[in-house]
């Protein structure tokens, strides 16, 4: 008999709704679990067991009528959202930003839907950078290969979904920092539209670009999350008022359904970053997933992304401007607070003038209207490449200097910047392991609030495939790791 | 801007605004963000007076109406 934290949390949410699955019992197995493989990853910056049980104890005595979609669903949260009697830590020590929220609105919404904080997880510090390197807590391992990074900067996040220490977890994404990590360690992370999912009470990178994502073993579970997750919060000034998605069962029913589910579905790709930016075995991973959506039905179209790559540089602007905006002041006070990679790009961006920022944000319609205009009219989906190869080695981050360090972050980010830019939705899709067992994922967007159309997709891909079935760090015989 | 006057500039703009900046350090920050504030400048002369910094915002809403 499976243990309940290999369970899908489609399954776990069953059972836990109609009362076959004590919560006390679900929780309890998932802290044994996350216990375990913190030890060998560090995915956690603080697992809460005493409390978690508290609530599920609470739980487990509301009628069944009363139970939420995710009733007694473990899950835990990057360390950036407020909660009523703790600040987070943006992954320092001193974390020194005041917040006027007194609680994180998206941690709200899981635990009205029923869902059971276990704690909070590593991120790069400031969740400014994409490895998950930490100096200060530790940096999160790969699940896959701990003499690899996790990717970041949602780190603790994409590791401990991956580990089957939760069934689902909530990040952060401003350029890629939920799509990275879950590429480098094999799970769905969804970045949604730019103000589908309330960010008030989090800790902000870049207010223009800033979203709350999610990530979870499959696009199935994934779509659960995201329509307890979603919907108009008109205390987050981001937040546009579109109804709130109900994808649950959609994505559910494209999981199940018969021959060429994606029959219309128009993929558009442009494989010259990919061949450019990507190792061989990668591009090769990408081409057999890309050969499996066409046998499921969908047509790919060859797009040229040029157009939008070049936008990656009014990203960038844009972020230096907003985060020096951010932390500028207390950069001048305490610059040695700040790791060597993050003071790199806060000194620069001082060069930063308000024009700069203006002329970021004009940029930013306008990449968005020339995506809208053109390649999404062309393809429904867009597919790319969601990092250039697997996840480094911890030593290659650790060992290098400021510099490589930040050009390591850098490679990533180009891939993931420009769509953050444009504020559409993006995931990000395991589509396999390389030679040395390491994960491979390739990053999919669509239309602003298209979200459905990408967990579609990504369901359809798992229901044919069963990379996202595996799983790290497996128990033996007599128990351990 | 020439380059030679970049680290000039951002050694100012640090001490205006009370952040210690070795002269070295300046140069080289300036010398790794010239190309990219190169291609900024020619991504934003390619912008008309009419690209408003709001458009973000209002196309996503248009898209959200549309479903």
């Amino acid at each position: 008999m499976a243990e309940l934290w290999e369970l899908s949390l489609a399954d776990l949410a069953a059972g836990l709704g109609a009362g076959e699955t004590g919560v006390e019992d679900a929780c309890g197995a998932f802290i044994s679990r996350a216990a375990e493989v913190d030890e060998r990853v560090n995915c956690f910056i603080e697992l809460d067991a005493a409390g978690a049980l508290e609530r599920a104890r609470e739980l487990d005595r509301v009628a069944k009528a009363e139970r939420g979609p995710l009733h007694g669903v473990p899950f835990a949260a990057k360390d950036i959202f407020v909660e009523p009697q703790r600040a987070p830590s943006a992954g320092v020590r001193h974390m020194d930003l005041r917040l006027r929220a007194r609680g994180a609105a998206v941690l709200q919404r899981a635990e009205g839907a029923g869902a059971v904080s276990l704690g909070r997880l590593n991120l790069d510090p400031w969740g400014y950078a994409t490895t998950g390197a930490n100096a200060e807590f530790g940096a999160a391992l790969n699940p896959w290969d701990p003499l690899h990074l996790a990717g970041g900067s949602s780190s603790g996040a994409a590791a401990a979904v991956a580990a089957r220490a939760l069934p689902f977890a909530i990040g952060g994404d401003t350029g890629g920092s939920v799509r990275i990590p879950a590429a480098f360690c094999g799970v769905v992370g969804l970045k949604p539209t730019f103000g589908r999912i309330s960010r008030r009470g989090s800790v902000p990178l870049c207010y223009s670009q800033d979203t709350v994502g999610i990530l979870a073993r499959s696009a199935v579970d994934a779509a659960l999350v995201l329509d307890q997750l979603a919907g108009f919060d008109g205390e987050d000034p981001a937040a546009i008022n579109v109804p709130a998605p109900a994808l649950a069962t959609r994505v559910a029913s494209m999981a199940a359904a018969g021959e060429r589910p994606l029959r219309g579905l128009r993929i558009g790709l442009d494989r010259v970053p990919m061949e450019d930016a990507c190792e061989a075995e990668s591009v090769a991973l990408a081409e057999a997933a890309l050969k499996v959506l066409t046998e499921l039905g969908a047509g790919i179209v060859e797009l040229d992304l040029t157009l939008l790559e070049g936008f990656d540089v009014a990203a960038s602007i844009l972020t230096q401007a907003e985060s020096a905006s951010l932390h500028g002041a207390a950069f001048r006070d305490a610059p040695s607070r700040y790791p060597p990679n993050v003071a790199r790009r806060l000194s620069a961006a001082m060069g930063c003038l308000g024009s700069d920022h203006v002329d970021a944000l004009r940029l930013q319609g306008r990449a968005l209207r020339e995506l809208l205009d053109g390649p999404l009219v062309a393809a429904d989906v867009i597919v790319g490449p969601a990092a250039p190869g697997p996840a480094p080695r911890l030593d290659s981050v650790t060992d290098a200097s400021p510099d490589e360090a930040l050009e390591l972050s850098l490679a990533l980010l180009r891939l993931h910047r420009p769509l953050s830019f444009t504020g559409v939705p993006a995931l990000s899709l395991p589509v396999g392991f390389d030679s040395r067992g390491l994960p491979v994922g390739v990053q999919l967007a669509a239309r602003p609030w298209a979200e459905g159309r990408l967990l579609e997709c990504a369901a359809a891909y798992q229901s044919a495939t069963d990379w996202h079935l595996r799983a790290p760090l497996q128990t033996t015989d007599q128990g351990a790791l | 801007m020439s380059d030679e006057h970049a680290g000039e500039l951002l050694r100012a703009i640090a001490a205006a605004r009370g952040i210690p900046l070795a002269d070295a350090d300046a140069e080289l920050l300036a010398r790794r963000a010239a190309p990219l504030w190169d291609e900024f400048r020619r991504l934003a002369a390619s912008l008309c007076a009419d690209d408003d910094p709001l458009a973000f915002r209002r196309i996503l809403e248009q898209e959200g109406a549309v479903g």
